[in-house]
């Protein structure tokens, strides 16, 4: 055995050293000032490729480079010397829209760092376009979230950046609020165009609880702003009707696998025994908690956000604080602003009615003067 | 004057006045019809709004029918009888005008009993409110610049007609050119919006025709 396989090595040895001898006799028949030429434009090649590539490099990382630090109250925003006039108009409008609400609140953000820089396409084709930049909020490691690329007009930045400011807020509260609100804090009270569409979402949820609360039950209209939590939601905020409607729905995702015909065939007892084990989401949606804290904001006026943040205990003692009345008269504020909230129909308007009383005039005025001056054959 | 010009035109226009104030007094109902059995007030809503272009549509052909069969029986007869009559051209226009407009109204009030009647049937679902006045104004007013839109038009000799189809061509050809010589500028779009858009000759007709919203 150790003899057989000393003959192997011996011969794949051999095959080796005969092939090398012979390679090298091929090269050395090549003179080295045949190759000097060639070796030389390979590295001239080489060299302007790296230089490109190294200026591209530069170009694109200077402008990430963050060169200047914007500071307005406790926004600190990152930016490029080209930027830090449009980033410092942005953080004056964001402060000043928030200050009278959050005050010092907003404090919390004198530890985040926003970033606004010039946003450079992929194309290499056109480096030169930078009619777009980045709004972020950086993280510890440096890392851009909530990164939004805009046109870089002073209110869509200003807009976007309010929009990242909210977002950092909203992660800097108590993780209990967070988890209970789901959504960026508001940053300002709604508009009555605002309102009738949350009326619509509400009605809309397919739960009865909402129908319910729209109605008048504080329970339900609790329920369904999560201020308190159903111990049997299928039953406490769905009513016979919304629960088939969810077996239908289910029915329509087949890798669910799930049977219904206990919905479709038994009773409301065991659509609900069937519809235990599904999961789903909460049927309303967390901009109606969120528009709760408009009104809250409303009501409370100044400061109405600095003491729902800064205030410990419950949610119904924050939301308390913030609007200086109870939790439930909060709940049928905002529920007031639902009912009394219509959106101003666009059917006539001033400007359409007008341009079309005066198309109609100059029209008919028209017909009447060319039908006296025409020679009708 | 306006009498006899009223009962010979409602010769002429009945059939397209009884017709669409039928169809009028129809959208509504039947835009309720669809949307009765939408789960949600948004879905309620959405099938409400997909019937909205009918009103859009109805208003413009209207319009275009009485302002054609106002002017239809003079280009006939060569304007032979309006030439006969012991009025001025532009007063008998007035008249012209006056009658084709007063056909129009039945439409006009098809279209506010056929939204009462989806206000009345107490099917809007909680929470929506219903527009039926404005919806007729806006109605009213689409239909009555559609009619004398075309009765302008129609008023005109034949070369006129010739004239505006002539620059509906031009620019519909101008558009064409573009396209072939690989240009990306859409001369339709500005064109659209500055007969749609804010102000312009038909921007009554654009946007959305809710019998039924937030």
């Amino acid at each position: 055995m150790f003899k057989g396989q000393w003959r192997a090595v011996t011969a794949v040895m051999t095959v080796f050293t005969v092939t090398t001898v012979l390679a090298a006799r091929v090269a050395s028949a090549q003179s080295a000032t045949t190759l000097q030429p060639r070796v030389d434009s390979l590295v001239r090649a080489w060299q302007t490729a790296k230089a490109a590539r190294e200026a591209h490099e530069d170009s694109s990382h200077f402008a990430m480079r963050a060169t200047d630090t914007v500071i307005v109250g406790p926004l600190r925003v990152l930016t490029t010397h080209r930027r830090a006039p449009l980033a410092r108009t942005a953080a004056d409008s964001v402060v000043a829209r928030l200050t009278g609400y959050y005050a010092t609140a907003l404090d919390t953000l004198r530890s985040q760092f926003l970033v606004l820089r010039d946003e450079h396409p992929v194309d290499v084709d056109d480096p030169g376009d930078s009619s777009f930049v980045v709004v972020a909020a950086l993280s510890h490691d440096g890392v851009e979230l909530m990164r939004t690329v805009v046109v870089t007009q002073p209110d869509v930045v200003t807009s976007t950046l309010q929009n990242v400011t909210m977002a950092a807020l909203s992660k800097s509260m108590d993780p209990a609020v967070q988890g209970w609100l789901e959504s960026r804090l508001p940053s300002d009270t709604l508009s009555e165009d605002a309102w009738a569409t949350l009326r619509v979402d509400l009605l809309s949820a397919g739960t009865a609880a909402a129908r319910r609360c729209y109605a008048g039950s504080m329970a339900d209209c609790r329920l369904a702003l999560r201020l308190d939590e159903a111990r049997d939601p299928l039953v406490q905020l769905f009513d016979s009707t919304d629960r088939r409607r969810i077996a239908e729905k289910l029915r329509g995702q087949w890798w669910r696998h799930w049977n219904s015909d206990a919905c479709e065939t038994g009773s409301d007892a065991q659509c609900i025994a069937a519809l235990g084990g599904m999961e789903s989401p909460f049927p309303v949606s967390s901009i109606h908690r969120a528009a709760l804290l408009s009104a809250a904001m409303s009501v409370g006026g100044p400061g109405a956000m600095q003491r729902f943040m800064r205030s410990p205990g419950t949610l119904d003692d924050r939301l308390r604080a913030a609007s200086g009345i109870t939790a439930d008269s909060l709940v049928a504020v905002w529920r007031a602003k639902l009912h009394g909230s219509m959106q101003a129909s666009d059917l006539v308007s001033a400007t359409t009615t007008t341009a079309s009383v005066g198309w109609m005039l100059l029209l008919a005025g028209v017909a009447v003067i060319g039908a006296g001056r025409s020679r009708w054959r | 004057m306006f009498r006899a010009i009223l009962i010979t035109q409602w010769k002429w226009t009945r059939t397209v006045a009884l017709l669409s104030a039928v169809v009028a007094f129809s959208i509504p109902i039947a835009a309720l019809q669809s949307a009765r059995e939408a789960v949600t007030p948004q879905e309620f809503i959405g099938r409400m709004q997909s019937w909205g272009l009918g009103y859009a549509l109805l208003a413009a052909m209207l319009g275009l029918l009485v302002a054609l069969a106002a002017w239809g029986h003079d280009h006939q007869g060569r304007h032979v009888y309006a030439l006969s009559l012991p009025v001025d051209r532009k007063r008998y226009v007035l008249l012209r005008l006056g009658a084709g407009a007063a056909f129009l109204v039945p439409g006009v009030v098809a279209v506010l009993l056929g939204s009462l009647v989806v206000l009345g049937l107490g099917a809007i679902p909680t929470g929506l409110h219903a527009f039926p006045l404005a919806l007729t104004a806006r109605f009213a007013l689409a239909t009555f610049t559609a009619y004398v839109l075309f009765f302008a038009i129609g008023s005109g000799t034949t070369r006129t007609a010739a004239y505006v189809l002539g620059v509906v061509a031009f620019v519909l050809f101008v558009q064409f050119l573009i396209s072939a010589t690989g240009g990306e500028f859409n001369l339709l779009e500005y064109v659209a919006s500055a007969l749609f858009g804010r102000g312009g000759v038909l921007s009554v007709f654009s946007g959305r025709w809710m019998l039924v919203d937030v």
